[in-house]
């Protein structure tokens, strides 16, 4: 996309990061650890039917059911990573879909480290641009890619954002962060 | 008996291998190597004739004429035993007992140096019968030390005992396999394992290999340990140990090596008869113990205790 | 002390008896610290045996014990920390110049809890206790994001006012409450910890749940978006027939009645509800398939792939089969009716065991055998094997000087196995992530390696990344 490399993905962090307190704070700094910048994120959670029209692609292999229920159990988030190559590195920052394996073969990934099954696998990344896209629009109707090329990008090109740890997002310096209809509190570290 | 037609020097001086002596308490290691060293050297003085090595030549005044000077083979007397002393035996023990304890302490004569230095790096496991009596400690955990607490043990069984014992045995067995000098994440550390062959094979502290409970007659005890590596004081700390691990206090009253590597209490000479005739049969008699086959690191684990000690304990 | 080292915190000292005697014998006082036992030394108390002579050095005898002491349960927890699931508050909550601990690999003995021990179990993060002087009761510490051990409420200062909050995990043993018709004669004989739920067995009230129940695994219908934080909910569970075991996986739950009936509820995605079907099941159904007409005697469950055994010795699998769990009767990934599972040779199976992808069987002869994929226990070569494999008896202990140890009991975690010995030792292999094994250290172990532990293993439950084991103290 941009002369930079700058590239947007979509991350998703399962309900069973989410049902383990600090578990999230975790995965969320690691993220940042790798230089990885948050441009929205939202605590949400499915139904089954939003769920089953989400991995529609993978209708009829047969892992399809149990991600659709696995994706409907409980409270998740959903973000929109940007970074150099973010797609390829959120994705290997997550480690192989197979937990049980990956925690031989990739030990250092979020999925090696945290994955339960290869069902609960703490993570989900858009695996193309396309993809990132689609998904995007998914969870943030409101984000307009276009928009943020033209008015945002630059900052995060630059460096020149700051992390809001309520929000778990980058605001752009000097910039107001609009409210974009979000509904949920974001998650807040309810360990203290 | 004794072969005549050597001399006291050759002799001594083909006199090498390794045998076994058994110590008595009381007496330290060192006084005993002495001693033996010291008898078996008079000994073979005594026994074979001086035979001068050379002669030499001095040049007299000839009885026929004084002003002729005649050519005399006279014998060199610097090697006589009024001169030189009496044959010394160079000998060495490479794990002695301290003075209190008893049992077999292998000696190596001459070339049975290098071998009881390579029984060190064979990491051979010893064998002791310890005894122990509860109700006391002394400053230094045996029983002639000076007494510094009485404790009661009417609460020690046999049972309770016996648990104890196994269950400090067993916590040792983790160490001796991270000795084994083998990485314990690789395969071949299973399959060692898994026929039970990890076993020290390199420095480490004092390890228990196997222990178990032979006898208790309250208050007196008596234990047998295999272990590695340690010293007879480590033994005694052990039995205090035993003690306070069943809530009690126990010194140690005797201490009684009865195998050092496949040496056992059957090979072992007593010093009556450290005598050149003993020791060259039993260093024939062990010469298989100890062929450089054995003395490998990777060799055998050693001799299985022989149940005939146990009972002569008991 | 020498052989204890690696096993923290044998005991505190309590007792106030000796400081009494302190005062009248100083010359103990200095004399004995160096010889006495650190747990012991100030429980000991002065005697003079009756009919006995005092030595005649005129030291006093101590007595340490008494001649009737009974043993002692205590429980040692070891693992992840960060959860609160071990229940010592000291790690997260770290008393002044201390470090907030995150992982304990050596096993540390749970205080406040531990002389009444009975059962444990742990789940993904939390653990649930009983014990024996308040049998109807149950504790529970760890992960509450499900509220999976009940509500448990804190009161929070401000300068505003005092106000409740929900806690989202406990770090300390927190009793929970459970709707028992009968306080005083109800005992909870079993509990069993999945991802996020809890069931508890009782003697004489049926089966408890609490917990999330996004699958039906609490055995109540599935509200759609329901929030199980902070819920007080607890449901009675509806079985047919009197349960005796129970087992719970991450997302399901299996009930075993006396008759030998298997009955489960919750996710069947993977078919680990074995009722045929791969749809969640919220109403606890028995089990037909190859386990119709044989009474079960045990069965386990972790992740996604059930076993179960029956008094004949059979073996009977159902669910995930990625990993070759199943591949000696199927070559699908999932299996939703119970197969019996052809392992002849392995002789009469008396106890199963589970993990996530990792199986293990105990027959009646205290051999283990092992199959599935991931750190079996025989060595780093095997990784993936369908058929069971027997561990060498000399990895548990059997040698020369302990010719007749059996494996009497074997659990699974995730990725990780325990055995229990007959004579008492703890035995831990497989993935050893946050230092669940408790040897010391976070590296994988390849074969059975004995746990350093204080007494004799009674029993020990293994969660996601935590152990907790049950002992009996040595005098």
């Amino acid at each position: 996309m941009g002369v930079s490399g700058l590239q947007l993905t979509l991350a998703l962090i399962k309900p069973d990061v989410h049902a383990h307190p600090g578990l999230y704070q975790h995965i969320v700094g690691t993220v940042l650890k790798n230089r990885l910048l948050f441009v929205r994120s939202r605590v949400l959670r499915w139904s089954r039917q939003d769920s089953a029209s989400f991995y529609g692609e993978h209708e009829g292999r047969f892992f399809y059911n149990r991600l659709v229920g696995f994706m409907a159990s409980g409270q998740m988030s959903a973000h929109i990573l940007a970074g150099e190559d973010a797609i390829s590195r959120w994705r290997q920052l997550m480690g192989p879909t197979k937990t049980f394996r990956s925690q031989f073969t990739h030990r250092e990934s979020i999925r090696g480290q945290f994955g339960l099954t290869d069902t609960r696998n703490c993570t989900h990344g858009a695996d193309s641009e396309k993809a990132a896209l689609r998904e995007m629009q998914i969870f943030f109707p409101e984000f307009d890619a276009k928009t943020w090329w033209k008015e945002q990008s630059e900052f995060f090109k630059e460096g020149r954002v700051h992390f809001d740890e309520g929000r778990v997002e980058h605001v752009p310096v000097g910039k107001v962060h609009s409210d974009e209809g979000r509904v949920e509190n974001t998650p807040v570290d309810r360990i203290s | 008996m004794l072969q005549t037609t050597k001399s006291a020097a050759e002799v001594a001086s083909r006199l090498s291998g390794v045998f076994a002596v058994y110590k008595p308490p009381g007496l330290s290691s060192d006084k005993m190597i002495n001693t033996i060293r010291e008898n078996l050297g008079k000994e073979i003085t005594a026994t074979f004739p001086w035979v001068p090595h050379r002669h030499d030549y001095r040049l007299l005044p000839s009885p026929e004429d004084p002003n002729q000077l005649t050519r005399v083979d006279v014998p060199s007397l610097y090697k006589h035993p009024l001169v030189k002393g009496h044959e010394k035996v160079p000998m060495f023990s490479q794990f002695p007992l301290d003075r209190l304890s008893s049992g077999v302490v292998v000696l190596g004569i001459r070339d049975g140096i290098k071998k009881v230095r390579a029984m060190f790096h064979a990491h051979y496991s010893r064998q002791y019968i310890v005894e122990g009596r509860f109700g006391l400690a002394t400053d230094n955990h045996d029983v002639s030390g000076k007494v510094v607490e009485r404790t009661t043990y009417d609460h020690i069984s046999g049972e309770k005992l016996a648990r104890i014992v196994s269950f400090l045995q067993r916590s040792h067995q983790n160490l001796t396999t991270e000795y084994a000098g083998v990485d314990i994440q690789s395969q071949e550390a299973y399959e060692l394992a898994s026929q039970g062959l990890l076993r020290p094979r390199m420095t480490s502290p004092p390890l228990v290999l196997a222990m178990r409970c032979l006898e208790y007659r309250p208050p007196d005890f008596t234990l047998e340990i295999q272990c590695v590596h340690e010293t007879q004081q480590w033994l005694r700390k052990l039995i205090h140990d035993v003690g306070l691990e069943l809530r009690s206090t126990a010194v140690s009253t005797k201490v009684r090596r009865t195998r050092d590597g496949y040496f056992t209490t059957e090979d072992a000479l007593l010093i009556k008869h450290c005598r050149y005739e003993y020791i060259t049969e039993a260093i024939e008699r062990s010469r298989h113990l100890v062929s450089w086959k054995k003395l490998k690191p990777d060799g055998n684990f050693g001799r299985k205790n022989t149940e005939s000690e146990n009972e002569e304990d008991r | 002390m020498l052989f204890l080292e690696g096993v923290q915190n044998l005991g505190r000292v309590t007792a106030p008896i000796f400081k009494e005697h302190l005062g009248r014998n100083a010359v103990l006082k200095c004399k004995t610290k160096r010889y006495v036992h650190s747990s012991c030394a100030l429980t000991a108390k002065l005697k003079d045996p009756p009919g006995v002579k005092k030595p005649p050095d005129g030291l006093p005898v101590f007595q340490y014990i008494g001649k009737h002491t009974k043993r002692v349960n205590k429980i040692f927890v070891w693992g992840n920390a960060v959860t609160g699931a071990l229940g010592i508050p000291d790690f997260l909550n770290p008393p002044p110049r201390k470090r907030v601990r995150k992982h304990q690999t050596v096993p540390y003995c749970l205080q406040d809890f531990s002389q009444e021990a009975r059962t444990v179990s742990c789940g993904y993060g939390f653990t649930v206790l009983t014990s024996s002087k308040e049998r109807g009761k149950v504790w529970g510490t760890g992960v509450n994001t499900d509220s999976q051990l009940g509500l448990q409420k804190a009161v929070k200062s401000t300068h505003e006012g005092a106000s409740a909050i929900v806690l989202d995990y406990v770090i300390a043993p927190a009793p929970v409450d459970l709707p028992l018709a009968q306080l005083q004669e109800t005992q909870v004989l079993q509990v069993a910890c999945g991802r996020a739920h809890t069931l508890i067995l009782t003697d004489g009230e049926g089966v408890f749940s609490l917990g999330n129940n996004a699958y039906g695994q609490c055995g109540r219908p599935v509200v759609e978006k329901e929030d199980y934080r902070g819920s007080p909910q607890v449901n009675k569970v509806n079985v047919k027939g009197k349960v005796k075991q129970l087992a719970a996986g991450l997302d399901h739950s299996l009930f075993l009645t006396e008759d030998g009936e298997v009955y489960s509820c919750g996710w069947g995605a993977d078919g680990q509800t074995g009722l045929g079907h791969y749809k969640t099941e919220h109403q606890p159904t028995r089990l037909l398939g190859d386990i119709e007409g044989e009474k079960i005697t045990q069965v386990a469950t972790f992740a996604d792939c059930c076993l179960a055994v029956s008094e004949k010795g059979d073996l009977f699998g159902w669910g995930n089969s990625e990993y070759n769990q199943l591949a000696s009767v199927t070559d699908t990934t999932q299996v939703n009716i119970p197969r019996l599972l052809p392992f002849d040779y392995i002789g009469k199976a008396v106890q199963v065991a589970v993990g996530g992808t990792i199986c293990a069987v105990l027959n009646n002869q205290g051999q283990v055998y092992v199959w599935g994929y991931g750190i079996l226990g025989k060595g780093p070569k095997l990784d993936e094997t369908p058929i069971p494999e027997q561990l060498p008896e000399a990895l548990f202990g059997r040698n020369d000087f302990n010719p007749d140890v059996t494996v009497k009991e074997v659990k699974a975690g995730l990725n990780c196995f325990a055995a229990v010995t007959t004579i008492g030792d703890l035995y831990t292999w497989g993935v050893n992530k946050h230092g669940c094994l408790g040897l010391g250290h976070q590296k994988d172990q390849y074969f059975p390696w004995r746990v350093s532990l204080p007494g004799e293993v009674l029993s020990v439950d293994c969660g996601v990344d935590h152990m907790v084991a049950v002992i009996k103290s040595l005098l």
